[in-house]
């Protein structure tokens, strides 16, 4: 897994946190006395956070008196940070108001959070390379200075990974939130320099010099295109300093603007709306990034969704399961209806067509339960949802015009046409299956324009 | 003329989507965004883009703040969780402790590492994987070597269990031909006595030892490797010596006594003089046979389709003269021994849901004058043999029969569960003297842990008339 780029997990990195926040404590203050001091960073353990989300709070909320008590009242607790017309409150570092709450051009989508454009023409410099995970990626800099990371698709679905990404991006940025510039980008092999002081971390954490033959070695796995290029996705990584990710339950007690627990705010609840639009089953803890910040005169934490590698139809080294969705990894419920029909009862996802198009992965709409999706692990957030944080959700989904959706699946440069197609008509018919559900008042106001507008256009 | 109701259906789908964005944004959207609701293409609206962008970025503003923190629950919420939160407090310790310990695992890179120095041993001939010893073994583990330097013709593989089992294997093979040595050490058989009636307790426990050689030819035919396609019909044929001797058991100290241990296993010269007629005497013999498989099982994760049929014909004859392993005049008894298996399934469903039936026969036949079979020339029942209800060598005969039908059905992506139900029986004579209402019956639910390729292991629970039985396996299910 990678952040926006400026994520690490190893030790070394704690260190150098360490060694920033020892600096920031012991130098003099930059601006004034009491100027804000970053966050400690913070770190996931990833097991744990799978075990913890599976098992353990499956169990917890089962046995929660409190919860059974809210449930047979039907009285769920809203969201904490909502005003009298049910709206966020703003501003906020997590999430700013686009579509669905104000125009956004497409042009303007497709540029996001950045220039969209990638590293600059010329030499693209490796300093760093990421060998843990399956699929390897690169830290570079760019002829203009600027630093990004080169990420790959697997070797069985090129395309899959890296369109996932870039699409994604554009989505996620369109529907408010903070997230990192990514494009996907092609390169020769050839043309990446490495630097002098280039390392890279070996399988036993031992840090060591890169050279050419470990580079060639790392991109002889990738798929090549027919002109000899290398597919990639290039994330710009986040300004600032990076804090480490966000848990979608508690808050940061360190950082004097987290002061509502994560679960009841209403941009993570209602994210679930949109990450069911997009099938982003991987929305979890460790796919966010916490930056520090200095703008606009003041210091504080933004806070960044990275990753959408296994997003849309892609699971990152192979397509998304036809379970996706439906059920979690360790779904109990689904399990206890299996087991006392001895699985006689049918899966929804059990007669849904797959394309067969590897570099789409799988998605689909024909099964897709607009109100009972469910992402890879339970997600605090998602579990803490009501309908209202649901239809905030759906009413940024319906924002997404069917041009904002096909130029956000063009930033996917899929060779393919019918990949292009097949994706925008599922996330088209995805996001009316939502409007249906969640605002039926959209929804019958549209029909009922389109049934005038039929009837006044017939002979 | 009124639209007919499917086309005034047909036009409101293909409206929906400009709409919702329209019923939105009408407010607020400048004309602009409503030509783009139409359907205008990106890359004409991204040519004439002149709309101001700020404030569609982050805000860098000071963001809105409650007064004060808010909590994680109302109070009520935390007085009636109280006395939960009380009593899960040493789970909740459990968990910061696994917490803190899988975040220096992951810190320390200790899962990769590991899997880089698993895959590193296979590159260069070396394997571990869990012993394959047969039940109530203990654990065990099993190191093979097979140096690529020599085309991995050639191997040695060791394994070893807790409870003291081991065997060793060497040998060269080729996809067509194969000569191995074997040497095995099983200290704790347990031995009921002979015949479906023997009673479960008292038992006995025997150890034996085995060393044989082997020369193994194989055929296959239509079978195709690019295709990954198995050949439709195999065949192997195999000979060679073979040393075997029955000890006493190892944890029955006291033979003389008659004394029983924690198992309330025995000696098996006290409990079974006939069958301990053979202890501690060599048995030399000359082993020959063949088999002839045809395997049109198919399906992920589980096989799901097709069927199997395997016979199989073995011959334990006297010792030949130039090629016993120690003593050529030692005797052994023989005897043919025939096996018949077959199994077959159906399945619907994208994840399937199995049916499985399955039988098998053993028939031994022994030869005129032949002496007694030892214990472990018999045919066994129990655990996996068969019968799982049942121990391990719960029951053994020169024949025995099983049954076996199993339903195996998807709980979700990585689970999926088997239940299954046997009978069988073992009888000195099969064709005399098998009676089906006789047979023993078997049961038993087993979670199987997959991926979409296969079935990881299993774990569950199997029961007979004699007790239940907690059953875990990991690889090598189907």
């Amino acid at each position: 897994m990678s952040a926006g780029g400026a994520r690490r997990a190893s030790p070394a990195r704690a260190v150098r946190a360490a060694c920033v926040a020892l600096a920031a404590l012991a130098a003099p203050p930059a601006h004034a006395a009491g100027a804000p001091r970053p966050p400690r960073e913070t770190e996931i353990a990833y097991f744990w956070d799978v075990f913890d989300h599976s098992v353990v709070r499956p169990a917890t909320r089962a046995l929660d008196p409190a919860l059974g008590v809210r449930k047979l009242l039907r009285r769920p607790r809203e969201a904490a940070n909502v005003d009298s017309a049910d709206q966020v409150r703003l501003p906020s570092t997590w999430w700013q108001p686009r579509l669905g709450f104000r125009p956004v051009p497409v042009a303007q989508m497709l540029r996001g959070p950045g220039p969209g454009t990638g590293p600059a023409p010329g030499a693209w410099t490796v300093t760093r390379a990421k060998t843990q995970g399956v699929t390897p990626g690169f830290f570079i800099r760019d002829a203009a200075g600027d630093r990004f990371i080169l990420k790959f698709d697997p070797p069985d679905h090129p395309e899959m990974a890296t369109g996932a990404e870039a699409v994604a991006t554009c989505l996620f940025w369109a529907a408010g939130y903070n997230v990192p510039d990514n494009a996907v980008v092609f390169f020769r092999p050839e043309s990446l320099v490495i630097a002098g002081d280039a390392v890279f971390v070996d399988p036993f954490g031992a840090k060591r010099p890169m050279t050419r033959d470990f580079l060639e070695r790392m991109l002889g796995r990738l798929p090549r295109r027919p002109d000899g290029t290398v597919r990639a996705v290039a994330s710009r990584l986040l300004a600032g300093l990076p804090l480490g990710p966000f848990e979608y339950r508690g808050r940061r007690r360190d950082d004097p603007e987290d002061l509502i627990p994560h679960q009841h705010r209403r941009e993570l609840r209602g994210l679930w709306t949109i990450a069911a639009w997009t099938n982003h089953a991987d929305v979890r803890g460790p796919n966010s990034l916490d930056v520090w910040v200095t703008e606009g005169g003041r210091s504080f934490v933004r806070h960044h969704l990275i990753d959408f590698g296994s997003c849309l139809g892609s699971g990152a080294l192979a397509a998304r399961a036809y379970p996706t969705g439906g059920e979690y990894f360790v779904d109990w419920g689904v399990a206890a209806r299996s087991a006392l029909t001895l699985g006689l009862a049918p899966f929804a996802w059990e007669k849904v067509v797959d394309p067969g198009l590897p570099a789409l992965g799988f998605i689909e709409a024909d099964a897709f339960d607009p109100e009972g999706w469910r992402p890879d692990y339970p997600n605090p957030a998602f579990d803490e949802r009501t309908a209202r944080d649901v239809r905030w959700g759906a009413r940024i989904v319906a924002g997404f015009s069917d041009a904002h959706i096909r130029a956000a699946v063009e930033r996917g440069r899929y060779s393919d046409p019918r990949v292009a197609e097949h994706l925008a008509r599922v996330l088209i018919a995805r996001r009316d299956k939502l409007v249906r559900r969640w605002l039926p008042e959209i929804a019958a106001a549209a029909a009922d324009s389109a049934a005038a507008t039929s009837a006044g256009a017939a002979p | 003329m009124p639209t007919p109701p499917s086309c005034a259906l047909r036009h409101a789908r293909r409206a929906l989507p400009a709409l919702f964005a329209l019923g939105l944004a009408a407010s607020v959207a400048p004309e602009r965004a409503r030509a783009e609701d139409a359907g205008a293409p990106a890359a004409a609206e991204a040519a004439a883009d002149t709309v101001d962008l700020a404030g569609l970025g982050p805000a860098s503003a000071p963001p809105w703040l409650p007064p004060r923190p808010v909590p994680a629950a109302e109070t009520w919420e935390t007085v009636l969780r109280l006395p939960g939160r009380v009593a899960s407090l040493p789970l909740s310790g459990a968990g910061a402790l696994a917490r803190a310990g899988l975040l220096s695992v992951q810190q320390n890179f200790v899962v990769p590492k590991t899997l880089y120095a698993l895959s590193i041993l296979p590159r260069r001939g070396v394997f571990l994987a869990p012993a394959s010893l047969g039940d109530r073994t203990g654990f065990g583990g099993a190191l093979r070597v097979q140096p690529p330097a020599l085309r991995r013709a050639a191997y040695v593989e060791w394994s070893g269990s807790t409870r003291g089992y081991a065997r060793t294997l060497a040998g060269l093979g080729a996809p067509f031909a194969g000569l191995e040595y074997a040497e095995e050490w099983r200290p704790q058989e347990p031995f009921h006595g002979a015949g479906l009636q023997s009673p479960r307790a008292p038992f006995a426990h025997y150890a034996w030892k085995r060393q044989a050689v082997r020369f193994e030819a194989r055929a296959a035919l239509g079978a195709d490797r690019r295709a990954r396609r198995r050949p439709w019909l195999a065949g192997a044929a195999w000979a060679g010596p073979e040393h075997r001797v029955l000890r006493r058991g190892r944890g029955v100290e006291d033979p003389a006594g008659a004394g029983f241990d924690a198992d309330d296993a025995g000696p098996l010269e006290a409990l079974f003089p006939d069958a301990a007629a053979g202890l501690d005497r060599p048995r030399e013999s000359f082993v020959w046979g063949a088999r002839l498989v045809t395997d049109r099982r198919a399906g992920r994760p589980h096989w799901s389709r097709g069927f199997r049929f395997a016979a199989e014909a073995e011959r334990h004859a006297g010792p030949h003269r130039a090629l016993a392993l120690r003593d050529a005049r030692a005797g052994t008894p023989r005897y043919w021994r025939f096996v018949y298996a077959a199994e077959t399934g159906v399945s619907f469903g994208r994840d399937p849901r199995t049916l499985r039936l399955a039988a098998r026969v053993v028939d031994t036949e022994l030869s005129a004058g032949s002496p007694p079979p030892d214990p472990f020339d018999l045919a066994h029942l129990g655990g996996r043999a068969g019968l799982d209800g049942f121990e391990p060598h719960r029951f053994a005969d020169l024949d025995a029969l099983t049954a076996r039908a199993a339903w195996i059905f998807p709980l979700i992506q990585q689970f999926e569960m088997e239940l299954h139900a046997e009978a069988g029986g073992v009888w000195t004579d099969l064709q005399h003297e098998a009676r089906l209402d006789r047979l023993k019956g078997s049961y038993g639910v087993m979670l199987r842990p997959r991926t979409r390729l296969a079935p990881l292991g299993e774990f569950g629970v199997t029961w007979s008339a004699e007790g239940v039985r907690a059953r875990f396996g990991f690889g090598g299910v189907e």
